[in-house]
């Protein structure tokens, strides 16, 4: 727990009869890039609302950069950025301003970071934030979080609104100067190109549970997907089989590990195995949270095509 | 940085409040007085003619005062901690590192000082005139009018405030502050009227401060003056009770 930048056990978290979040445990390491997935009201922003103590978990613990939420709150926020998903900041006062209020805080705080990323981001100084284009509200949204000197980033969807130029410079910042000091970011995004330049981690999170967590470089190196034929297929899934889908004869998983010996045990009870290929995590976040019936909002999705669970 | 930032939120308020306050009781103190004593224009007026017009001052203070600064501590109040909430910016301010109460305790007395200088310019600026007119300074009694203007605006704005932290607006909370202290107005004027009973009302200590200030009453209401103070702090209190259990 000490040593996690964020840690999570069982978290629950009820909203009148809504489950937003659903028995959630989670370690992030120190200095690592985390990517937070999933659709919305997945729960991904309760879940960063209760580390920011900005709501209380109705069950479960949670502890960030070492310090227990609720009772250590001040001192997690001392370390803790904050980009919301809203991004909505006081709207009579221009980013000077903001600066200017916010510098206070923070004892970390980085007048050199303000003026770098300014000048990166062209981030307009001297105007009212009300009546800023979205993009640039993102900016400076970006901007403070950036100049506090936090130790962990926690960012709820950091490139909306932003043009691919903007995007492409903030991945990079992101990359060198927070990565690369050894700090962690937690990052919840339906980005998927965006957290995959990112990432270290990644969890795929819907209706409030966790089903899938993998570093990225486990992804590339050893997630399959193996689409077999034949009768009396193997439908249950294990450690090793991620997600099972069926039509007609064919069925298709999603392999986390052992692929050649999940391949050679179906042929083994008779499969033909017609095709095995590397996966990516755009293809697996869809595998994992695909619904039967288009979704309209939020959680209004029916049950998944694939019986989806955590595989670790 | 938020008390700059309160005072940065209010200031447009506060600087109409002053003109407002001290316009308007400065307009009524004249005409007022000229009902009453017809020999306005005399410089040095006799003591008798100053001791009427000072009780002139009381009554413009007593009124316009009065209905000035709770009207001033409704809209201040409704600019609070609560608009935060309206305005969705309560998640960037509540994850800024501070404790809750700080929020409360911080932002409250912004809105409590910009009352107490808006009263004192109210005040000042009333007496200033009448001595100004009559040559005279007839009482020092007058200046009691600023702690209990003081207290009964705080006691709005504090309604304001806690209400809108509850409701979370800004103007839920003002319409909720001016019905009730409407009815806290008038309701004790009703019972008084039509079933002779007497229950406490805002304009109680104002009442007692004016009697004591004319030399109609000979103690100073403290009573009412300490159970108005309690009633103006515990509004804050309830707020930071409410903020601290709040989930923005």
């Amino acid at each position: 727990m000490n040593n996690s930048a964020i840690w999570i056990e069982n978290l629950v978290k009820l909203y009148s009869e809504v489950r937003a979040v659903d028995g959630l445990s989670l370690n992030v390491p120190r200095g690592v890039t985390y990517g937070f997935l999933g659709r919305n009201g997945a729960g991904k922003t309760s879940t960063i609302r209760v580390l920011l103590g900005l709501t209380r978990p109705t069950e479960g613990r949670a502890a960030v950069l070492g310090f227990p939420i609720g009772s250590e709150q001040v001192a997690i926020l001392e370390r803790t950025a904050y980009l919301s998903e809203t991004k909505t900041l006081f709207g009579n006062m221009t980013a000077r301003e903001l600066v200017r209020f916010t510098r206070g805080f923070y004892p970390s705080w980085s007048d050199h970071a303000v003026a770098k990323y300014s000048r990166l981001f062209e981030v307009p100084m001297d105007r009212p934030f009300a009546k800023l284009s979205q993009g640039n509200r993102t900016k400076v949204c970006l901007l403070l979080a950036l100049s506090q000197g936090a130790e962990l980033l926690i960012m709820d969807e950091p490139t909306s609104g932003l043009d691919p130029i903007v995007v492409d410079g903030l991945l990079r910042v992101l990359v060198e100067d927070v990565v690369g000091e050894g700090r962690t970011m937690f990052v919840s995004s339906h980005n998927l190109s965006d957290v995959e330049q990112i990432a270290d981690c990644v969890g795929i999170f819907d209706r409030g549970k966790m089903l899938l967590e993998a570093s990225l470089d486990e992804i590339k190196a050893q997630f399959r997907r193996v689409t077999a034929a034949g009768n009396n297929l193997p439908q249950t899934k294990s450690a090793a089989v991620v997600s099972v889908t069926t039509d007609g004869r064919f069925s298709r998983y999603i392999i986390r590990r052992d692929a050649d010996a999940f391949t050679a045990n179906l042929r083994h009870e008779g499969a033909t195995v017609t095709e095995v290929s590397t996966v990516g995590l755009r293809e697996i976040f869809l595998e994992l949270v695909r619904k039967e019936a288009p979704c309209t909002s939020g959680n209004a999705g029916e049950t998944p095509v694939l019986n989806s669970s955590s595989g670790s | 940085m938020y008390f700059w930032k309160c005072w940065r939120d209010t200031r447009t308020q506060f600087i109409v409040g002053v003109v407002v306050l001290v316009g308007v009781c400065s307009l009524f103190t004249i005409p007022v007085a000229r009902l009453g004593t017809p020999d306005l224009a005399v410089a040095h007026v006799h003591p008798s003619i100053a001791q009427s017009w000072s009780s002139v001052g009381l009554w413009v203070l007593s009124f316009w005062g009065i209905m000035l600064t709770l009207v001033w501590g409704l809209v201040l109040g409704s600019a609070g901690l609560g608009k935060e909430f309206e305005k969705l910016t309560a998640d960037f301010l509540l994850t800024r590192p501070r404790r809750r109460w700080y929020w409360v305790w911080v932002g409250w007395p912004v809105g409590v000082l910009e009352l107490t200088i808006i009263v004192l310019a109210a005040v000042g600026a009333t007496c200033g005139l009448l001595v100004y007119v009559t040559g005279h300074f007839y009482t020092w009694r007058m200046l009691a009018m600023i702690p209990g203007l003081g207290l009964d605006g705080a006691v709005a704005y504090g309604l304001s405030y806690f209400l809108s932290v509850v409701t979370r607006s800004g103007r839920r909370g003002l319409g909720y502050a001016t019905g009730i202290l409407l009815i806290a107005i008038l309701f004790p004027d009703m019972a008084g009227h039509y079933w002779n009973t007497h229950i406490p009302s805002l304009w109680d200590l104002m009442g007692a401060i004016c009697g004591w200030a004319a030399g109609d009453v000979h103690s100073f209401p403290v009573r009412a003056m300490i159970l108005c103070t309690i009633i103006a702090l515990a509004f804050p209190v309830a707020s930071q009770i409410v903020v601290e259990h709040a989930q923005a």
